[in-house]
């Protein structure tokens, strides 16, 4: 009987790599309905290896890894999601529950004004959308800069040429910014629990214990071991097979 | 007959006795050792109210004062006696006096004769006395395990009673006092007396007093000595009416000095870190009841150390039991088993842990170090790590809010629980997103292709502007020569007969020669400006005269066709003018 029910999933996801993503999106959602969350994780997880990064899907797999009771990988897909869809609020308050369910807790250090104004602001488009911004901006530049020096001489034209050059430079910084915090990598503990050691090795010294559903900054990585940094700016080197990455 | 008469002033005299008040103070000896005891009795054979008893600062009140009362009546005289008796001992050897006791009978004042008393040296009972004998047979002894020890190893100490007759209600006149050690008691419930052979001969003894000492302080001790009042009954070797053996009661006094204790220090080589003061031989053992368990199911973890020595002070380590697992107090246990050897036991704590959320969790080893007196060096015992595997875990749900206060009136939408949104069902365009366009190559070349083409805008202008001069430059080198290829077309005018058209390029040469040369705009060419910037440079009234008849002439040969020219004249006129001109300008 388990057998056939894992034959019926292989089955499931062959054919879910040869179906268009809507139909297994449509077939997941029923599978979620009728309440069988371990099929709709299973064809939520086939869209996504067909390599769409698509903010739904996350948002609905996190969902039935919810209902499943599984703190991390729910906790993952909706980081996942929110990654790709950073105001939905129907993401952030899922997300704020299935934290709820994180037995660590921490004092979340103060990030400082001038760090939140560039997040925030540069937040406001993707880098790709800041990168185009910037190139428009050149553009300008070049076409202004040609009025002024071979149409006509006026001000106006080499004034407007230099306020677009100064602003594709801050532009493409606030691109190189944003997409600075796009490569940022996060990972969410996935393993039940997981020793952070002060050094990538086994021997090293335990530092602290990290569960199921936490959220962390990599740092660096060196063989199985990545350096995390935690919320509260503890850092310690954790074995990769125990997080997975937003 | 003379034996009758003498009775009766016997008796005369002890009437008269008898009537007159007497006060006494009697020692039952005079002559004493030093830790030896003697009675003092004062005695008044008359009823008095109190005794006013002198002070008896040399000695030791070992007993008393006790009061005695007697009455009698002899042929019809009723006689009374009274007394005070103290049991003393002598301190220090010397000549003391007892000082006078005072008391009030019948209205009158008494009062004694002192004392005096003669301390000797101790151990002067005579070889073969009852004393000695007393002393032979009963004593105390100091008995220590140790009397050489490291800081903090502990010394059992017995103060034992050697009894090989019997012993009255015995007494403790002075004991050892401990300064820099710690004393811990050991309970004797009740004396018992047990046979062991000291010095080959079977002897009862007794264990009074047990106890541990632990010392605090290095050095060298001298703790005193142990004094103690023996009530021994020594047999006569008469009998009694009975038949039974008869005794004495000797009221000794034994005194054993407490051996001499050496404290070492530590030695500071080979001190571990976790070194907290214990000494002995020990063994640190840590255990889980078990190993896996289920959320909120319990474990208890115990950590015990067991072995010989300073085991009562000696600190348990504590585990580090991880946050996620809940853990209560510990539930202590000790045994503590004092031996003449030494002291054995264990002490143990039991946790209580309570691990909530799944996953494997680890309590670090232990270490305990302590010092062994035995092999005189540092040890440290370190416990394995201890794994609790968590098989299933609780998923942390949060309360329904259901303690909102009731309003009667309007009833708010309370939540019943909190919930994850339902999934989204419409999706957005599935897409496969590459890299950042930040990143792609077409936006690094667009940006620099950008840049570099306005940047050659302004090169390119400014190159312009730069070449502007030279051209003027080039055409000034070449005005002579030009002007020259100029005359050569007006030369071949000249030969073909064509005035007008010869002056016409006579003109032109002219012009263009200024034009280039001097930089003179082709609607300025006159007489006027042309003199003006030959006479800038040179004051040749000559060539400006020249120049200004060629000029004329051309022009009017333009608009009013002459008909007779010096066209040859003319001509080399415009070349020689042309010559000084190249030289000039």
């Amino acid at each position: 009987m388990k057998k056939a029910i894992v034959f019926f999933l292989v089955l499931i996801s062959i054919s879910a790599l040869r179906a268009n993503p809507q139909e297994l999106f449509a077939k997941a959602n029923q599978a979620y309905q009728a309440g069988d969350f371990n099929q709709a994780v299973v064809l939520y997880d086939s869209i996504v290896n067909l390599g769409y990064n698509h903010p739904e899907t996350y948002f609905n797999l996190a969902n039935a890894h919810y209902r499943l009771n599984h703190v991390g990988p729910a906790i993952l897909n909706y980081e996942k999601a929110l990654k790709l869809d950073p105001k939905n609020e129907e993401i952030q308050h899922n997300l704020a529950l299935a934290n709820k369910a994180v037995v660590d807790e921490f004092n979340v250090l103060p990030t400082p004004a001038i760090a939140r104004i560039t997040r925030d602001f540069s937040s406001i488009f993707s880098s790709s959308t800041w990168s185009v911004l910037g190139i428009v901006f050149l553009l300008a530049t070049f076409l202004f800069s040609f009025l002024f020096l071979f149409v006509n001489q006026k001000s106006v034209f080499i004034a407007v040429a230099v306020i677009t050059l100064f602003s594709a430079v801050l532009v493409e910084g606030v691109a190189y910014q944003k997409y600075l915090f796009e490569q940022e990598r996060f990972v969410v503990i996935t393993s039940s629990n997981s020793y952070v050691k002060s050094a990538p090795a086994t021997t090293a010294e335990d530092l602290f214990i990290l569960h199921e559903g936490t959220k962390c900054k990599v740092l660096d990585e060196f063989d199985e071991w990545q350096k995390i940094k935690l919320p509260d700016g503890k850092i310690g080197w954790i074995k990769t097979e125990t997080i997975s990455a937003i | 007959m003379k034996k009758f008469a003498y009775i009766l002033l016997l008796l005369a005299c002890t009437t008269q006795l008898f009537a007159q008040v007497q006060f006494t103070a009697q020692a039952n000896r005079y002559k004493v050792g030093v830790g030896e005891m003697f009675i003092v009795e004062f005695k008044i054979n008359a009823n008095s109210s109190d005794f006013k008893l002198p002070s008896f600062q040399d000695f030791k009140i070992v007993g008393g004062p006790s009061h005695g009362q007697s009455t009698s009546y002899i042929n019809g005289v009723r006689s009374m006696e009274k007394s005070v008796r103290l049991d003393l001992m002598a301190l220090k050897k010397g000549t003391y006096t007892i000082g006078a006791a005072k008391t009030e009978a019948n209205g009158d004042s008494y009062t004694t004769k002192p004392i005096t008393i003669t301390v000797v040296d101790a151990g002067t009972n005579q070889p073969g006395s009852i004393e000695e004998k007393a002393a032979q047979l009963v004593y105390i002894n100091i008995l220590t395990n140790k009397n050489k020890v490291y800081l903090g190893e502990p010394i059992s100490v017995r103060y034992t009673l050697i009894l090989n007759a019997n012993v009255g209600q015995f007494e403790y006149l002075e004991t050892p006092e401990f300064l820099g050690f710690v004393k811990n008691d050991i309970e004797i419930k009740q004396i018992q007396t047990k046979q062991e052979t000291i010095n080959g001969n079977p002897t009862t003894t007794a264990d009074l007093s047990k106890f541990l000492l632990i010392p605090q302080q290095v050095g060298e001790f001298d703790l005193g000595k142990l004094q103690m009042r023996l009530p021994t009954q020594i047999p006569t070797g008469r009998r009694d009416w009975f038949g039974n053996p008869e005794t004495r009661t000797i009221n000794q006094i034994s005194t054993s000095k407490f051996p001499k204790i050496t404290v070492l220090p530590l030695p500071n080589a080979g001190k571990p870190a976790s070194f907290n003061g214990a000494v002995g031989n020990f063994e640190l053992k840590t255990s889980l009841s078990r190993n896996e368990v289920k959320g909120g199911e319990s474990v208890t973890l115990t950590v015990e150390v067991s072995g010989k020595g300073n085991i009562q002070l000696i600190e348990l380590p504590e585990p580090q039991v991880p946050n996620s697992i809940e853990s209560y107090d510990p539930k202590y246990k000790e045994s503590i088993n004092v031996l003449p050897t030494g002291v054995k036991g264990y002490k143990r704590n039991e946790y209580l842990l309570i691990p909530q959320y799944k996953g494997v969790y680890k309590i670090p080893g232990l270490t305990f170090s302590f010092f062994n007196p035995y092999t005189e060096q540092y040890e440290t015992q370190t416990t394995e790590e201890l794994l609790i595997d968590v098989t299933e875990g609780e998923i942390a749900k949060t309360n329904p809010s259901q303690n909102k206060p009731i309003n009667n009136d309007k009833n708010e939408v309370t939540a019943l629980g909190e919930d994850i949104g339902f999934i989204q069902l419409t999706p957005s365009e599935f897409e496969l997103k590459g890299p950042s366009f930040f990143v792609q190559p077409l936006h690094y070349i667009l940006a620099i292709a950008l840049f570099l083409a306005t940047l050659g805008l302004f090169v390119y202008n400014r190159i312009r502007q730069k070449f502007k001069p030279d051209y003027a430059a080039k055409a000034r080198k070449n005005a002579g020569s030009n002007a020259k290829k100029q005359l050569k077309l007006a030369h071949q005018k000249l030969q073909a007969n064509q005035i007008k058209e010869f002056y016409g390029e006579l003109l032109a040469a002219l012009q263009k020669y200024f034009q280039f040369k001097a930089n003179l705009a082709p609607a300025d060419f006159n007489t006027e400006r042309v003199a003006e910037i030959i006479n800038q440079k040179q004051k040749d009234g000559e060539l400006a005269q020249s120049l200004t008849y060629l000029i004329n002439q051309a022009n009017s040969a333009r608009y009013a066709p002459l008909t007779q020219a010096n066209m040859k004249q003319d001509y080399d006129l415009g070349l020689k003018s042309l010559e000084k001109l190249e030289d000039l300008l």
